[in-house]
């Protein structure tokens, strides 16, 4: 099954075809960072706007590289949630179009799942079920169990900001260049750094908010440290939240899999690219730990045509009345979690 | 038989119109859009389904491209039609508010006179287009209300006849009052923007390549404003 992919929940339009959920046949992803950058953050009706100009030559393009037409599509998959609501719609509403169109069904993705999908891309790698999720991105910090690929569920959040919102915002106060997150390993990662600088633990009751997480102490610890000491080492600095921005998800992911009972790990989103996470954790000889390719840890479409290949397929009647999702976790679903 | 599928959103409004080979209104209808649009799609099946019509029967869409208050729905009709287009091979034409607005009183327009089609903006702002003899005679611009008259009057002197305002603005609560220009007459605009299709003829209008058909904003993001006033952007 041949399945045409669209993701654009946030700045990235991103195309792929994708066979039987795991051989990428094409990708093709356009990042809009150079339209964000001068803004140091997303600012949503751009992001909408580029993708409505930018999604229908990259449908070509990849057709084209994958050496297929429409025709030879036998299914439009696509991110239905969370997301900004502006850049959700222009996927969702050409992928509902595309699908319609061609008289093909629609699958409707949730990203962040699709996230831990991307693990089985491109490989062999057989899927055993359970898994304890660990999910770190921009907008996102999670922890989760994956039953299935249709049942997931959320056992721990940010409680604030999520890690590489903190990230963005430390790169931003350390006068780092946008996307923040991976200057701050680039520079954390140098040879020689250590644990200078002396940064707060994760203050959360271990009892009330066993699995959730909250950066926004870490943040403004980083911020007054500032202040107080401009001429810091960048390095060292950056060495210093690293560590206690890491560390935690280390050791409450490895948490997660103990009180589960669990052996297998995925780590999945943007900061799972972080070569400090990656190493901590495949560090830890008591679970497995997998982890996606780099190319595939940001937003992209081939984990929405992976994941969307064991989804439900709807039919024009199921599909035509339906809407995007911008939100997956409200803040009573966060007060729901500190039990 | 082949059809013709108009289609525009202003404000939140979708106006989807068919039409026979010879521009003969089928159907014309006017759908409020729902909070993420999704309607959009749904109303074109509605309308085909009722004239027991498929895709591959449309010989050409009709798209107007903006301004509209709302970004998103121009967007979004805008990526439906190029969706269709593109798969089906099917030809488009362009064409924008204002246009549509002007083209309802395209018969009655008098050939000397000038016609300044006003439609509601953003914040404190106009979207504006002047006509004389039945053409556009300025691009579409964003101006500020407390500089409508002012802009306005500058086309009254240069043209050679009156000046008419076609207009979804409520003008006399509004900024411009009445004296404050001797405009003739204000003419209120039709949901149903694809009333007449003369003008389609009278302009020859050709098919755009589909990489060139675009949502008109003509109006920056509220961060590109802000950055633009304290100098971080170009």
């Amino acid at each position: 099954m041949i399945i045409l992919a669209i993701e654009t929940s946030c700045d990235e339009t991103s195309i792929a075809l994708v066979k039987n959920g795991r051989e990428v046949l094409a990708i093709k992803t356009y990042s809009q960072l150079a339209e964000h950058e001068v803004f140091y953050g997303v600012v949503p009706e751009i992001a909408s706007r580029m993708h409505v100009e930018i999604i229908f030559p990259l449908i070509e393009k990849t057709l084209k590289k994958a050496q297929l037409h429409f025709g030879d599509i036998d299914a439009i998959a696509v991110t239905q949630e969370p997301g900004l609501a502006g850049s959700l719609l222009v996927g969702f509403t050409i992928a509902k179009t595309l699908a319609y169109t061609l008289q093909k069904p629609l699958i409707l993705v949730n990203h962040l799942w699709a996230h831990f999908y991307a693990v089985f891309l491109e490989n062999h790698l057989s899927v055993t079920f359970p898994y304890v999720g660990l999910l770190v991105s921009g907008g996102h910090t999670l922890l989760t169990v994956i039953n299935s690929w249709s049942d997931i569920r959320i056992l721990g959040s940010t409680i604030d900001d999520s890690v590489g919102e903190a990230y963005d915002k430390v790169a931003k106060m350390m006068n780092l260049p946008y996307p923040g997150g991976v200057n701050v390993d680039n520079l954390a990662s140098k040879q020689g750094c250590k644990e200078v600088y002396p940064l707060p633990n994760m203050l959360l009751n271990y009892e009330k908010d066993r699995y959730n997480f909250s950066y926004s102490g870490l943040k403004t610890a980083v911020k007054r440290f500032i202040e107080k000491k401009p001429d810091y080492n960048p390095e060292y600095l950056a060495y210093s939240f690293q560590k206690k921005a890491i560390d935690i998800l280390v050791e409450k992911s490895l948490l997660l899999c103990k009180d589960k009972n669990i052996n297998s790990l995925l780590v999945a989103g943007g900061v799972a690219s972080n070569t400090y996470l990656r190493k901590e954790l495949l560090k830890t000889k008591k679970i497995n730990v997998y982890f996606p390719e780099i190319r595939f840890c940001s937003d992209n479409a081939g984990m929405i045509g992976g994941l969307g290949y064991h989804l439900p397929k709807l039919s024009q009647k199921e599909y035509l009345h339906l809407d995007i999702k911008d939100k997956i976790i409200t803040y009573q679903d966060k007060q729901n979690l500190r039990t | 038989m082949s059809y013709y599928l108009g289609l525009s959103t202003v404000e939140n409004y979708l106006n989807l119109v068919l039409f026979d080979s010879q521009f003969q209104v089928v159907d014309d209808s006017v759908v409020s859009l729902g909070k993420f649009q999704q309607s959009i799609l749904q109303s074109i099946d509605f309308l085909l389904v009722r004239h027991r019509l498929n895709l591959s029967q449309i010989k050409a869409f009709i798209i107007n491209t903006g301004p509209s208050k709302s970004f998103t729905s121009t967007r979004l009709s805008v990526a439906v039609i190029k969706t269709m287009a593109l798969v089906l091979k099917i030809k488009v034409y362009e064409t924008s508010t204002h246009e549509l607005m002007f083209n309802q009183f395209f018969e009655q327009a008098k050939p000397f006179e000038t016609y300044a089609v006003v439609l509601e903006g953003h914040q404190n702002s106009v979207f504006v287009q002047v006509y004389q003899n039945k053409s556009p005679v300025t691009q579409i611009e964003d101006v500020d209300n407390a500089k409508l008259v002012k802009y306005l009057t500058l086309y009254k002197k240069n043209g050679s006849g009156e000046l008419s305002i076609i207009s979804n603005v409520v003008l006399q609560g509004g900024f411009i009052q009445q004296g404050d220009l001797e405009f003739i007459a204000k003419h209120t605009l039709d949901s149903k923007v694809f009333a007449n299709m003369k003008y389609f003829r009278f302009t020859k209008k050709q098919p755009v390549a589909l990489e060139l058909i675009q949502p008109q904003y003509y109006r920056k993001t509220q961060a590109q404003v802000l950055f633009e006033k304290k100098g971080l952007l170009k």
